[in-house]
């Protein structure tokens, strides 16, 4: 098994703080988000992202608003609320704890 | 050439090919699928359209508007499997994480592999690599075989009576055959209770009404896809089934028509012969002659085939009315019959003589059907109207003696009790278990099941009542035949 495939389950797992995270960087609409995540492990589809989006949306930590644009039709900019910017705070804190934790553990390499 | 379907994504009109629009359909009917029950389905539908729509227009310009099939399969790919479990806290455990994972991986195969097959090879980049393809493919089918509802339906074509049997074989997915068997086998074992069983389930059971209906009772999964690949063995079965003695009718009407052809045209020249030379004006050529029969014979034939009918049934109701007599009042033709013959040979005895008599009437009602060349239905409907006159009245009289009518199926009830307490064979006397039979196949032709083997042939008014319903081919006819069936049954009982 690859190491990418080991992985599968926690790159979706941590989806949510990356999109958190590329959020709070930026006001951005879903193809900024996209192309920003594609350059990285963690490249996303459309078919993934607009369901997380949404249930992200019901949960209160991010919002839209729809803006023209110049080619074509409006889009929704998302942005973080503030119950949104407080749990990328925690996930921040967690995943800091959980990288020492990883590297505490076992030989130093 | 292909053909190209104009669709609306989230407002927008863009044309696809008829291989990319069956592509996208399944995509965003499995997507629809995947977000049942998220409260925002229709929200990120329409934004997975409009996702969609702005990938398609990348491929349009001026000089090309129509987004091809490959297009479609590589857009989709982008696109990436709808991720339907996010709603149940993809952030909790890491077990239910590779769970929903899985889940979704496999149901984007199933889209893929779905994907694959609309595009019948005409690209090869479809099947987007996803890992697990023909394992995810298998379980979407048969998660949709399996998940689709099966209900309880009287299914009207092709019924016996009111389709009570056939939606019971298709619910319990037994050939209908076995289901008519073991209901005229109750029907004998409960004394005739049974058919009242019939009668209330075919109250309370509803009509497969709609194709989506029909579906159900079958338990097929009902989408447009699963209709036409239906339709289409259909067809094949058809034609496999059908060609052999399609081609063998054509050929012989063929023969016919060449050897009309041919002797009309003697005719035709022989009339220019003989008043071409005169100068009179060409006269309509005659008829042309061998159409089965000459005018009169097919007028003698008009005229015969209904009164052959309205004979036909009253034959078929005399014999009802003497059965009935006979069970009754232990009597043949208004006489008393001897006690010492037992009921049953009487009964035997009536169907005997009824099936010897109708039967060369039901050969003239055939000739005359087949005499008339042009009016095959309308001879049939005229017999079938006749037939359904005569029901109605009937269905009439028992409504209006309804409380003879219930004494008579007591005493039918009766009968078979007294028959099967009385009648059972000693094992190993051949001789006794033939007059068992005979007497067991007696009353089973008192009763509605009898009518369901019509095979038999021997009513013929049955078989016109058939022709009706094959001739107008209308949910009216069947429902008619329904009713009228039910009028016997009941008049029968």
């Amino acid at each position: 098994m690859a190491v990418n495939d080991k992985f599968g389950a926690i790159r979706k797992g941590l989806l949510e703080f990356l999109v958190l995270k590329v959020i709070a960087a930026d006001r951005v609409y879903v193809a900024d988000m996209l192309k920003k995540l594609s350059e990285t492990e963690f490249a996303t589809q459309e078919g993934t992202l607009y369901p997380l989006l949404s249930r992200m949306r019901r949960d209160g930590l991010v919002d839209y608003e729809w803006k023209e644009s110049e080619a074509g039709p409006p889009r929704k900019y998302y942005e973080l609320t503030a119950s949104g910017r407080a749990q990328l705070d925690e996930l921040a804190d967690y995943w800091r704890a959980i990288n020492k934790t990883i590297e505490d553990l076992g030989p130093k390499g | 050439m292909r053909t190209v379907i104009t669709i609306s994504l989230n407002g927008n009109a863009y044309q696809l090919d008829a291989v990319g629009y069956e592509a996208l359909r399944a995509y965003l009917h499995v997507a629809e699928q995947r977000l049942a029950g998220n409260p925002d389905q229709a929200e990120i539908l329409a934004d997975l359209e409009q996702a969609i729509a702005d990938k398609c227009r990348r491929y349009l310009g001026p000089h090309k508007n129509v987004v091809s099939s490959e297009e479609v399969a590589e857009v989709l790919r982008e696109m990436g499997p709808v991720d339907g479990g996010s709603g149940e806290g993809s952030q909790t455990a890491a077990g239910s994480m590779g769970g929903g994972a899985m889940g979704t991986e496999g149901l984007y195969a199933g889209a893929g592999a779905s994907t694959g097959a609309g595009q019948s090879g005409a690209s090869g980049n479809t099947g987007a690599g996803a890992p697990g393809d023909a394992a995810g493919g298998a379980t979407n089918t048969s998660g949709a075989s399996g998940d689709a509802p099966r209900r309880l339906y009287q299914i009207r074509e092709g019924a016996v009576f009111s389709g009570v049997c056939k939606g019971l074989a298709a619910y319990l997915n037994i050939d209908v055959a076995i289901i008519r068997a073991v209901f005229v086998l109750l029907v004998l074992l409960t004394g005739g209770v049974w058919i009242l069983v019939y009668v209330v389930m075919m109250f309370v059971i509803p009509y497969a009404q709609t194709s989506e209906q029909h579906a159900a009772a079958h338990g097929w999964p009902f989408n447009a896809e699963e209709l036409v690949a239906r339709a289409k063995a259909h067809y094949a079965q058809f034609r496999q089934n059908g060609s052999k003695w399609q081609r063998k009718a054509y050929r012989e009407q063929r023969r016919m028509w060449k050897s009309q052809h041919k002797q009309w045209k003697e005719h035709q020249r022989a009339w220019e012969r003989w008043g071409g030379p005169s100068g009179n004006p060409p006269a309509p050529p005659p008829p042309p002659p061998g159409w089965a029969a000459g005018p009169s014979s097919q007028l003698l034939n008009g005229v015969l085939s209904p009164i052959v009918g309205v004979l036909g049934v009253i034959l078929f109701f005399t014999f009802l009315w003497m059965l009935i007599a006979m069970i009754k009042h232990h009597t043949l033709f208004g006489w008393w019959m001897p006690h010492e013959i037992p009921l049953w040979v009487g009964i035997v005895f009536l169907i005997v003589l009824y099936r010897a008599v109708a039967s060369p009437l039901n050969h003239a009602k055939y000739a005359a059907h087949y005499g008339t060349p042009v009016g095959h239905a309308w001879v049939a409907l005229v017999g079938a109207l006749i037939w359904l006159m005569f029901v109605a009245f009937l269905a009439w009289l028992a409504w209006q003696h309804w409380d003879e009518v219930l004494d008579f199926l007591q005493q039918v009830g009766n009968f078979l009790r007294d028959v099967i307490d009385h009648r059972e064979p000693p094992p190993g006397n051949p001789e006794n278990a033939a007059l068992y039979f005979v007497a067991w196949g007696a009353p089973s032709c008192l009763l509605p099941g009898y009518i369901a083997s019509r095979e038999l042939e021997s009513h013929g008014q049955i078989d016109s009542l058939d022709v009706f319903g094959e001739a107008a081919d209308g949910d009216v006819v069947d429902s008619c035949c329904g009713d009228g069936a039910y009028g016997i049954e009941r008049h029968a009982a």
